[in-house]
């Protein structure tokens, strides 16, 4: 029973099938927009952020957690010193999210009924007083916060590795965990997108979120009705492309950047096909069955096509039929550049599934860059 | 003043009593996790063994102590003294008042004078001061030169004045202390004679005071507790690392991009490793066991010089169990380490501590030229297996790379052997000699069950070597007489390298051991060939192999025949269970099926097809012979025409122990196998081809393992391990390795040709060798004994006792005959110091006839002048001789001296030629006794040697029967030349080069 369960396990935390259910379930937990809204209320999934949900959140995590723990392979792995920041990050970040969603849509119940807001106060009283109250409470907080790196460094010894040999590489060979999204994301694109180009936009992105979201109708408190689209896809971006890719790259990636699942054995010696393919081989090779063409631009005309239709053909069709409402609220300025992030951002999980759907490498190929 | 107050609670935003309790609570937890970090850090493994050891040696001292004081108070001396010193101070208690009085005087005009030093001191100062204000006017004209000289003056006069004072209250002091003295001098020299007696118990008691607290003073009781106390320790503890550890000069850890110097801390635990009391202490406690080879100061490896990981490996800077990298031996003691000190493997040190049955690996690092280490068995035991099973011929290995093919030539094969024998040979050597060094490569755990295939592929390399054997003409071989073979083989000295089917099934495999397994087995030969090509071979090895290990030993061609004859026709020369062996008939579609895949690797199936169409069923044989000799290395080890210059097909191993673990493949024994290197080794040696396992029916058999299996015995592997785990990296930083110096140069290129030659199968070189000492003992048993002796029973002096003391010397061939000793091949120890380099070169080309009672004979190993004079060289550094010329001796061949040497020699005297031949002249006495030709002494030896050869033999060679007739250095002659007893040596000296070869002096004088 035990045995077929860790299997299942396994099979399921593979990336190809793990991402796509958490594509495919995602936007139903964090809806964008009222037709996802109308299910997840159907389905009573909002249920999740009350305290009930949470105990239930955490009970799950918890329990599986304390369970899988008595497999070697799952301890060798989660309680490695190097790792245990990530295990802290794994449960953290769901607490906080729950925390918040569990704040907003208690905020949204009470602005349904045309309350104010939880944290509404009298503006006499929006004020906390230096001292004693702020200094005081940042001083428990320092005290707390030394208690805890001192247990920490009593507990975990630090984790040194053999000293560094330039001619012996580890197997496998991390990145920083905070990294290990960009280094899972190498797995799929080119190095000069993946290592270069993405962190770029992810900051610039990050840095534009107060240009593009300028309505401050719900600012100073949570709400998630009222601004779901913009926190369904930061939520996306966030958790399924940044805090997905970490645990996999931490978890689940071992020697040979092989894909191992959390009951697996890191066997250095394990087997895996990658028969990659570009898609000018797919389309003249495989569905003509031609030989490719020599010039670099005949060559690659169908991917700088779809790619150049991708960025520049799908704004304008979108904003001209789909979110024409939302076209003229933003104005075409702020649409446009939501419009590149977003899609820079799916650009990601379209790539991944178009990789293990047909093995596609790069949509063009050319000697000096692939995208 | 503003008066700033505490806003009440009213408009506070947290309630100030919660705060403050969480605030509390923080606290205590902060406090705690303080408390337990300085606590962590206090509670080090080594501080409860400090602790331990500290009562130990309490005890220890306390012990000592006691019996050295109750050693010396029982001496007649110290009870003397005693009772003297009782007495004096008796008296001297008499003379109190007197003394007091003398005392008092004393202590006051001490006093005085020390009052006048200090004036004389601070008038001086001043004076000084004065001088150099002086110079400063007078020369750079800072003020008034004149006053400056006038105060100058001044103070010179009264500092003379002073001094004169000091010096007449010095004088009086002195005076007193002569009155004082002369009181309690008896005492005092009492007192000086007691301590003398007691100085070793009073060192003993000193020590104790620092050990034992209940020996202290109350405050230093509490000092003693207060100064290992947690966080005050960081001051002047008591138990600590630092006194500790040893920085090693000169040895560096390599950190892969920096090197830093070696840091070894194992004493902080190992607290009685250097010290002999603690031999057998409970772990870790116990001394080195060899204490004097290593760490002791005047052992060759001072611990301060070479530290404990230099030779151990390990992590010397880890203070605790686990981080100091211990290894464990067993997997039992692993199961006990985990219970009692938690030991896991450090993943990430690169050298963890060798397990202690391998720790003969870290002398490697030092002494990986030497041929053999010495006290190094294990070692040495692997590095002679590596060279007898041949591992270096298919593994290059830096350190054998000259080594010749361990395997006979097949260059003639078809001229020695028969196909079928081939074969069962092939398929399975150990069924027909069970000693045979030579592996099985088929029936094994990977490809027993792929026997028709093996069947097929065996007769193709049989019939590859049958057809490219190139002709040998065998000569024929008189009648011999097998009986008559038999004595030979047990006495010439065959017996040296070879075994014969009388052998121990099943032998503990030693170094000594396998110098008698230099050349094969001696059974089966009417299986494996013809009395005729035994013959041939014996009376000219070279002429079949030229490459050969096996010497000439110039047998008359009779004795070349009744040896064949016994060798082919004597007991073991049948072996009737193997050549009932059956042989596999050819399959031809087998055959296809292995022809077919080697043709296909390197053209396409069809052409491969086309070609084979043109094959006869001996193309397909020699071709697939060919590939299949080259696939399973065969001509690594022998030397097959047509292959002679094919690659090794192994792996190197030169620096096979610094292998990272992750590039040695635990295929499907992951689970089953420690993942350490040493681990996967030892597998590798039992079985070679269990990384197979689980992998045959996914492996084609063209890519299954093919290490062959060797058959190792436990003790074995553990010693090849232990080489393995030695074959390190080279550390180009060591510095501390054997001397590159002429004399070690040397004495290692001659250690290689004795080796390879196998002279320590018949002498003992360096303290080891005569692996053929029992069998000439059974030679003797069986038939020098049994003859009667020629001339006995007239001895005239006292042989018997001189044997007496021989049998107490004599050391190898225990239980043997001790007369058959006389017949051993000589013992080579100061050989260098004996002959002389001229005749040694001339002798190892064509050996003469030294000692005409040996059976055993000295073969002609046709060694070139080059090796001829390495193995000069060799002897000579080895006994640290001038080398290559020694010096002329003038020889006077009449006179007194003459005249009083000769007598001495003769039967009057001496009896000399009772044991020793002189030329022609055979002794006179028993023939257990005789010794070396004396007529050769000119020529062969060294003059200096003789003398001292003559002042005491047992020096020399401990054991021999040569007796001492200078006893103590005393003639036992006396009536000769004065008693003289370097004279009467020289002379008999100088008459033993006149000899001729009539055993007569000759008439010249020469040198």
């Amino acid at each position: 029973m035990g045995e077929s369960v860790k299997h299942l396990v396994n099979v399921f935390s593979s990336p190809t099938i793990s991402f796509l259910t958490l594509f495919a379930i995602f936007f139903f937990i964090f809806p964008p927009t009222e037709w996802f809204a109308a299910i997840n209320r159907r389905l009573g999934i909002y249920k999740l952020w009350t305290g009930k949900g949470g105990v239930f959140i955490f009970t799950v995590m918890i329990t599986g957690h304390c369970l899988s723990l008595t497999d070697p392979n799952y301890r060798a792995i989660v309680l490695k010193p190097d790792n245990v920041p990530i295990v802290l990050l794994l449960f953290s970040t769901v607490f906080f999210l729950w925390l918040s969603m569990k704040q907003a849509y208690a905020n949204d119940a009470r602005l349904a009924q045309g309350l104010k807001p939880n944290e509404y106060e009298v503006p006499e009283k929006r004020k906390v007083l230096v001292w004693p109250d702020l200094v005081y409470t940042e001083l428990i907080v320092m005290v707390l916060c030394m208690v805890g790196l001192l247990v920490w460094s009593i507990v975990l010894q630090a984790p040194l590795e053999e000293p560094a040999d330039p001619s012996l590489t580890p197997n496998p060979s991390k990145a920083p965990w905070y990294f290990l999204a960009l280094q899972e994301m190498l797995v799929y694109f080119d190095p000069w997108l993946a290592g270069v180009a993405f962190p770029t936009v992810i900051i610039v992105g990050l840095m534009a979120i107060p240009y593009i979201d300028t309505d401050r109708s719900t600012s100073g408190y949570f709400s998630f009705q009222n601004r779901k689209l913009f926190i369904s896809l930061f939520l996306f971006g966030w958790l399924v492309l940044w805090v997905y890719m970490v645990i996999v790259g931490t978890f689940f990636r071992g020697p040979g950047w092989n894909f191992f699942g959390p009951f697996e054995r890191w066997d250095p010696h394990k087997v895996a096909a990658l028969n990659n393919v570009n898609l000018s081989e797919i389309i003249y090779v495989i569905a003509l069955k031609q030989t490719l063409p020599d010039n670099v631009l005949v060559r690659e005309i169908w991917g700088i096509l779809l790619t150049s239709f991708y960025f520049m053909g799908i704004p304008p069709l979108l904003a001209k039929f789909r979110l024409k409402g939302f076209f003229e609220r933003m104005g075409s300025m702020k649409y446009s550049w939501f419009m590149f992030l977003s899609l820079m951002a799916l650009s990601l999980p379209i790539k991944m599934i178009l990789r293990w759907s047909i093995n596609l490498k790069y949509m063009i190929a050319t000697p000096w860059f692939n995208i | 003043m503003a008066k700033h107050e505490i806003p009440d609670s009213e408009q506070r935003h947290y309630h100030p009593e919660s705060l403050n309790k969480i605030f509390a609570i923080s606290s205590a937890l902060f406090l705690f996790s303080i408390i337990w970090m300085f606590w962590k850090d206090y509670a080090r493994e080594w501080r409860p063994y400090q602790r331990e050891f500290r009562k130990m040696e309490a005890d220890l001292t306390r012990s000592s102590l006691s019996e050295e004081e109750q050693r010396v108070q029982a001496t007649a001396e110290f009870q003397e003294v005693e009772s003297a010193l009782e007495s004096a101070v008796a008296k001297e208690r008499a003379h109190a008042a007197r003394l007091s009085a003398a005392q008092d005087e004393r202590d006051n005009r001490q006093k005085e004078y020390q009052r006048r030093v200090q004036l004389y001191n601070f008038e001086k100062a001043d004076l000084d001061t004065a001088i150099y204000t002086f110079e400063a006017a007078s020369v750079h004209g800072q003020g008034n030169a004149d006053a400056a000289r006038e105060k100058m003056d001044a103070l010179a006069a009264q500092a003379a004045l002073l001094k004169v004072d000091m010096e007449a209250a010095d004088t009086a002091l002195a005076a007193q202390e002569e009155v004082v003295s002369d009181i309690t001098a008896r005492t005092r020299e009492l007192q000086r004679a007691q301590s003398k007696l007691t100085r070793q118990g009073d060192l003993l008691r000193r020590q104790l005071k620092k050990l034992d607290p209940g020996m202290m003073k109350p405050i230093n009781q509490i000092a003693n507790v207060v100064r290992d106390l947690p966080i005050l320790d960081m001051a002047n503890p008591y138990y600590n690392v630092r006194d500790y550890q040893i920085i090693v000069n000169g040895i560096t850890d390599d950190l892969g991009l920096e090197r830093v110097p070696k840091v070894d801390r194992c004493i902080a635990c190992h607290q009685g490793i250097l010290k002999k009391e603690y031999a057998g202490a409970k772990a870790p406690f116990t001394a080195h066991p060899n204490l004097d080879l290593f760490l002791s100061d005047g052992s060759p490896h001072p611990v301060k010089e070479f530290g404990c990981t230099s030779c151990h490996g390990g992590r010397g800077r880890g203070t605790a169990f686990v981080s100091a990298a211990h290894m464990p031996d067993s997997k039992e003691q692993k199961e006990h380490w985990e219970h009692d000190h938690h030991w896991h493997k450090m993943h990430h040190v690169q050298y963890p501590m060798y397990p202690a049955k391998y720790t003969e690996a870290g002398c490697y690092r030092c002494h990986s030229a030497q041929t053999s280490i010495k006290s190094a068995d294990t070692l040495n035991l692997g590095l002679a297996l590596i060279e007898k099973a041949g591992c270096y011929a298919c593994h290059a290995i830096d350190t054998f790379k000259d080594k010749p093919r361990p395997g006979p030539s097949l260059r003639h094969a078809a001229s020695k052997l028969d196909a079928d024998w081939a074969f069962r040979w092939i398929n399975n050597p150990k069924a027909f000699r069970a000693h045979t060094w030579m592996p099985s490569y088929f029936g094994q755990s990977n490809n027993a069950h792929l026997q028709e295939r093996t069947d097929q592929e065996i007769k193709a390399m049989v019939a590859y070597l049958f057809d490219k054997s190139e002709p040998y003409e065998v000569a024929t071989a008189p009648a011999g007489d097998a009986a008559k073979g038999e004595e030979l083989v047990r006495s010439v000295g065959c017996l040296g390298c070879h075994t014969l089917g009388d052998e121990a099934p099943d032998p503990v495999r030693t170094v000594l051991s396998l110098r008698r397994e230099h050349g094969p087995q001696l059974v089966g030969l009417k299986n494996k060939t013809t009395a005729d090509w035994v013959y041939s071979w014996l009376k000219d090895p070279k002429s079949y192999h030229a490459g050969t290990r096996m010497p000439d030993l110039r047998l008359s061609d009779q004795e070349a025949a009744d040896i064949a004859a016994y060798l082919v026709e004597g007991p073991h020369g049948d072996n009737e269970t193997f050549e009932g062996m059956p042989v596999a008939t050819l399959d031809e579609a087998v055959l296809k099926d292995i022809t077919l895949g080697f043709l296909a690797r390197t053209m396409t199936q069809a052409q491969a097809g086309e070609k084979f169409g043109v094959m006869s069923v001996d193309d397909q044989l020699v071709f697939s012979g060919e590939k299949l000799i080259r696939k399973y290395g065969c001509f690594s080890c022998h030397n097959i025409p047509g292959l002679e210059n094919a690659t090794p097909i192994g792996t190197e191993l030169t620096e096979e122990g610094s292998k990272p673990i992750s590039k040695l493949d635990f295929a499907n024994l992951h689970d089953k196998l420690e993942h350490v290197n040493f681990a996967w080794f030892e597998q590798k040696l039992k079985d070679p081809r269990s990384f197979d396992e689980g992998k045959l029916e996914t492996k084609h058999p063209r890519d299954l393992l093919m290490m062959p299996n060797f058959h190792l015995k436990q003790r074995e592997i553990d010693a090849l391990v232990t080489v393995m785990l030695a074959l390190q990296k080279k550390d180009t930083a060591l510095t501390k390795g054997v001397p590159r110096t002429p004399k070690n140069v040397f004495i290692e290129e001659g250690q290689k040709l004795v080796r390879q030659f196998n002279c320590q199968a018949c002498h003992v070189m360096e303290d080891e060798g005569g692996a053929i000492f029992p069998k000439v003992g059974e030679w003797y048993a069986t038939y020098a004994k049994a003859a009667p002796a020629e001339d006995d029973g007239d001895d005239e002096w006292e042989v018997e006792e001189e044997e007496d003391e021989w049998e107490e010397g004599e050391e190898e061939g225990e239980g043997a005959d001790p007369e058959a000793a006389a017949y051993n091949p000589p013992i080579l120890t100061g050989e260098g110091s004996k002959v002389q380099p001229d005749w040694l070169f001339h002798f190892l080309a064509s050996p003469e006839t030294i000692r005409p009672w040996l059976e055993v004979r000295m073969p002609t190993f046709d060694l070139t002048a080059e090796q001829r004079n390495t193995l000069v060289k060799y002897f000579n550094y080895l006994d640290d001789q001038a080398f290559p010329f020694v010096a002329a001796t003038q020889i006077a061949s009449e006179g007194k001296t003459f005249d009083a040497a000769k007598e001495m020699f003769s039967d009057n005297v001496f009896f000399c030629q009772k044991c020793h031949f002189s030329g022609d002249t055979a002794p006179t006495g028993a023939k257990d006794n005789w010794a070396p030709d004396l007529a050769k002494a000119r020529e062969r030896l060294k003059p200096d040697w003789i003398v001292e050869w003559l002042r005491d033999p047992q020096k020399l060679l401990p054991g021999t029967k040569m007796p001492g007739f200078w006893p103590d250095g005393n003639s036992s002659v006396p009536r000769f030349l004065e008693g003289e007893t370097d004279r009467q040596m020289k002379a008999i000296r100088d008459y033993l080069f006149t000899l001729s070869g009539d055993g007569e002096p000759m008439a010249a004088s020469s040198n």
